[in-house]
């Protein structure tokens, strides 16, 4: 997994790409984290490039979400694909974040 | 006529791509969808990603896990079969999707979530001191 990240004004993008598992997770994880301990806490995941998030994927965005959420944040969702969207509803994840059609619409909802 | 194919994989979270493309290889040639592969994939990561960290905690021998594919009729039975403590995944309480951020704790049970319902059926069983947990996916 590779994450790319652009500063749009005050809100931070987070573009990942490849897969999210296990093995991955973590980095993402602390991807997050770092940005939260740098005061970034407007925050983009943009999954379009991401063909596979398992369930250790979403532990992360949920834990991230919750630091987030406690200072006042989020952490808000661009174009799932249809694989990633279909394990986030499983989890009833999509009732809880923000999802996006586009990168761009997930910043202008800030 | 059941066609089986095995790998066997050490308990490292490696395994699990090793693993997927095993599946994906096999369930191609009987013709599964890809969607269903996906199942069969991500059910296949949560079970051995639970195995490595929960039940193993991680191993070297090259036996550690492995992963038997048979071909019965219109199925594909995927069996995950480790020497970790006996432990049946399938027992641990489902977590609720319809729970808002805050009531959510993390106790895991998301992955074994997904297996229930990516596959049409999970069965565990223990034999000779080993864990067998036995997915089926139809082939359509």
């Amino acid at each position: 997994m590779n994450i790319q990240v652009a500063a749009e004004g005050n809100i931070t993008v987070l573009r990942a790409s490849g897969r999210i598992d296990s093995m991955n997770a973590p980095q993402l994880g602390e991807s997050f984290n770092e940005h939260i301990g740098a005061g970034h806490i407007h925050l983009v995941l943009d999954l379009s490039a991401v063909d596979y998030m398992s369930s250790a994927g979403l532990r992360e965005l949920v834990n991230a979400l919750k630091k987030l959420r406690r200072v006042a944040g989020d952490l808000r969702i661009a174009q799932p694909s249809k694989r990633v969207r279909e394990v986030m509803e499983m989890a009833g994840l999509d009732t809880i974040f923000l999802i996006f059609d586009t990168s761009s619409e997930a910043v202008e909802s800030f | 006529m059941d066609e089986r194919h095995s790998i066997k994989l050490p308990a490292h979270l490696e395994s699990v791509e090793a693993a997927q493309a095993f599946i994906s290889r096999v369930a191609a040639i009987y013709g599964l969808s890809d969607d269903s592969i996906h199942h069969c994939n991500v059910s296949v990561d949560e079970v051995i990603t639970n195995i490595v960290e929960h039940g193993y905690e991680f191993s070297d021998a090259p036996d550690a896990i492995e992963v038997v594919l048979v071909r019965d009729g219109e199925s594909l039975i995927i069996e995950i079969i480790d020497g970790a403590p006996l432990f049946n995944p399938l027992m641990h309480p489902d977590p609720d999707p319809s729970l808002p951020l805050w009531e959510r704790i993390d106790n895991g049970g998301w992955g074994i979530h997904f297996v229930k319902k990516f596959m049409d059926s999970a069965i565990y069983h223990s034999t000779g001191g080993r864990n067998h947990l036995r997915m089926v996916k139809s082939i359509k």
